[in-house]
């Protein structure tokens, strides 16, 4: 059923996926997909989608004004929006004179943004992981800063508790914040980050096990103060684990990600 | 495969058989006006798809992985395909007869290297591969670097690196493999390549064009053609990572050969621009290093859409030996560069 693709339908999707781009960035929607160091490259291509939509428009409209004649409805046949007379017999097995179909799949992606705003990954897939931490690149770890309590990220503390054996984290009241996910193996709750290598697609959940606090709704964010336990220090099978002293609501942070 | 639409009917009544004219219309309606039926259909629908993907996580789930793919790869794509279309349209063939050498041995690793810094997408480096042989560059070479050029130019060697962050041995890996691979053939032809096989194809764009506007017209049907492949390639990564079950992975994950030939044939079927597959490889995360390798080094030799097009540009001939003969080639170098590097 889907019909082959005339030049201005080619650079009609070429806008909607550019607008699609650049809206994302617009209203930091983007960085439920991919890392903030990349929000710059989304907003350029965008541009750059629309600036080309731009030029193949102009180029059809140039080709319809100066064609000798025209029927009603019909593009004139072989002198007008696309390039020169690339004929169907050029050799290639496919046909030049019209967009490759499979182009229409582009309106997927901008479908599923408008229509469905996905959300960040949340308690489902970290539900699907098992939240053990890999190993940091660096594992010198540095003193805390001073304060009391002093903000960590999850995956911080993580790493100090598993990789570090807790050590720099020993004596310090922290606060963290993270969302909900349903427990297993004897925890009640996990406090959670999913941490990003690249993009949303292979996104990891890093997990703290909660203690001493019963577990909010699902998937709820919220700010957790606490200090270090010894839950095992074995990075293969043990998950760092806090004792809470408080708990607050949160909102969600304005990049839900946390990465390296 | 298409005939561009055209079809002629014979009317009993009629004395001329109608052709029916590039803007066909289907069903009685133009593809504009199909395009504006389906966008009032899914405003009509919204609510209902909405509260669709609400109530499912797993849906929504699902959807986030596709656009991350996405809107990660779509820079790389852009970046990829401008520098094509800017070769395609302002690098003179005779520029490849003046860098190689004449001994077709000697020319096939050279035109590998010019891959290194000439970016192609796969759908252009076949018919620039088709031209360069049309004005005389030896086969062997410009095979080569139809193998080359889409595998190991920096944009993909780049969108490596940012896809494996904490690997930086994939992207040497990549190269190596790429390399090899398109060397090894462009010699395999030199050795055994025979030019009946061959069916030359004619010029791409019409001699009066403007070489902006080749520059105009490459990159969007290229850009069409790269994006439509990426959204499968996003669609194919977020049900494997979403539908099935973990067990099921895992179970093929492990196994060496059995992970990287489902990976290989995942490449093959995925059709994916070799500036994107780096960050599908990443979000198998379940699997090895060298099965996501084997993924990367197959999918840009090897897959239905350069099958397709070697097909339409030299032949059947051509295909039915370098096809397989590419895929085996891709597989072993990936399993030998990923048990060296990886």
């Amino acid at each position: 059923m889907v019909a082959a693709v005339r030049k201005e339908t080619q650079a009609l999707i070429l806008v909607m996926v550019g607008a699609t781009a650049i809206k994302l960035v617009w209203t930091d929607t983007y960085l439920n997909f991919v890392k903030p160091s990349h929000g710059w490259m989304v907003a350029g291509a965008g541009v750059a989608l629309v600036v080309l939509a731009f030029f193949v428009a102009l180029g059809t409209f140039g080709k319809q004004r100066s064609a000798a004649t025209r029927a009603d409805d019909a593009e004139p046949d072989a002198a007008v929006a696309h390039l020169g007379q690339e004929s169907g017999a050029d050799g290639h097995g496919h046909d030049h004179s019209h967009g490759p179909r499979v182009g229409w799949l582009l309106l997927l992606p901008v479908l599923a943004v408008f229509l469905v705003a996905p959300p960040a990954l949340g308690s489902y897939a970290a539900s699907r992981d098992s939240g053990r931490v890999a190993e940091p690149r660096n594992d010198a770890f540095e003193p805390l800063p001073a304060g009391d309590p002093v903000e960590l990220s999850v995956l911080d503390y993580a790493t100090r508790a598993v990789w570090g054996k807790g050590g720099t984290l020993e004596g310090r009241t922290v606060e963290m914040v993270g969302f909900v996910t349903p427990g297993e193996d004897g925890a009640d709750w996990y406090l959670t980050r999913m941490m990003l290598n690249c993009c949303a697609a292979d996104g990891q959940a890093v997990k703290i096990e909660v203690q001493g606090v019963e577990a909010p709704p699902e998937n709820s964010w919220v700010t957790v103060t606490g200090t270090w336990v010894d839950n095992g220090t074995n990075p293969r099978t043990d998950l760092p684990a806090v004792a809470v002293e408080s708990l607050e609501p949160a909102d969600e942070p304005r990049n839900p990600y946390v990465s390296y | 495969m298409t005939d561009g639409g055209r079809t002629e009917y014979a009317h009993p009544d009629t004395h001329a058989a109608p052709v029916r004219r590039p803007s066909e219309r289907r069903f009685g309606l133009r593809p504009l006006e199909w395009f504006a039926l389906c966008t009032i259909a899914v405003l009509l629908l919204q609510d209902r798809l909405i509260a669709f993907f609400d109530d499912s996580p797993a849906l929504q789930t699902w959807s986030t992985i596709f656009v991350s793919i996405t809107v990660q790869a779509v820079p790389f794509l852009v970046l990829g395909v401008a520098l094509s279309a800017a070769i395609a349209a302002f690098v003179p063939p005779s520029f490849f007869s003046r860098v190689l050498p004449k001994r077709p041995a000697l020319a096939v690793p050279v035109a590998g290297a010019t891959g290194v810094v000439l970016p192609g997408c796969e759908c252009a480096s076949v018919p620039v591969a088709g031209s360069l042989i049309a004005r005389g560059v030896a086969p062997a070479a410009a095979l080569t670097f139809l193998l080359a050029a889409p595998a190991i130019n920096p944009i993909v060697l780049v969108s490596t690196a940012v896809a494996f962050p904490n690997q930086p041995e994939m992207v040497g890996a990549r190269l190596l493999a790429s390399f090899a691979v398109a060397v090894v053939m462009g010699w395999w032809w030199v050795r055994f390549g025979r030019t009946d096989w061959l069916r030359l194809p004619g010029s791409r764009f019409s001699q009066d064009a403007t070489r902006w506007q080749v520059f105009r017209d490459s990159a969007l049907h290229d850009m069409l053609h790269a994006g439509g492949f990426l959204v499968v390639g996003g669609l194919v990564a977020a049900t494997l990572n979403v539908v099935v079950p973990e067990s099921v992975i895992e179970s093929v994950a492990d196994q060496l050969w059995l992970s990287v030939l489902v990976l290989a044939g995942l490449a093959v079927i995925v059709a994916i621009c070799s500036e994107a597959d780096a960050f599908v490889a990443a979000s198998l995360t379940s699997f090895s290093p060298t099965a996501q390798l084997a993924f990367m080094v197959v999918g840009p030799a090897v897959d239905v859409k350069l099958v397709a097009l070697q097909t339409g540009t030299f032949g059947r001939a051509f295909t039915a030996r370098f096809a397989p003969l590419t895929f085996a080639t891709a597989v072993l170098a990936s399993v030998a560069v990923g048990w060296w590097l990886l």
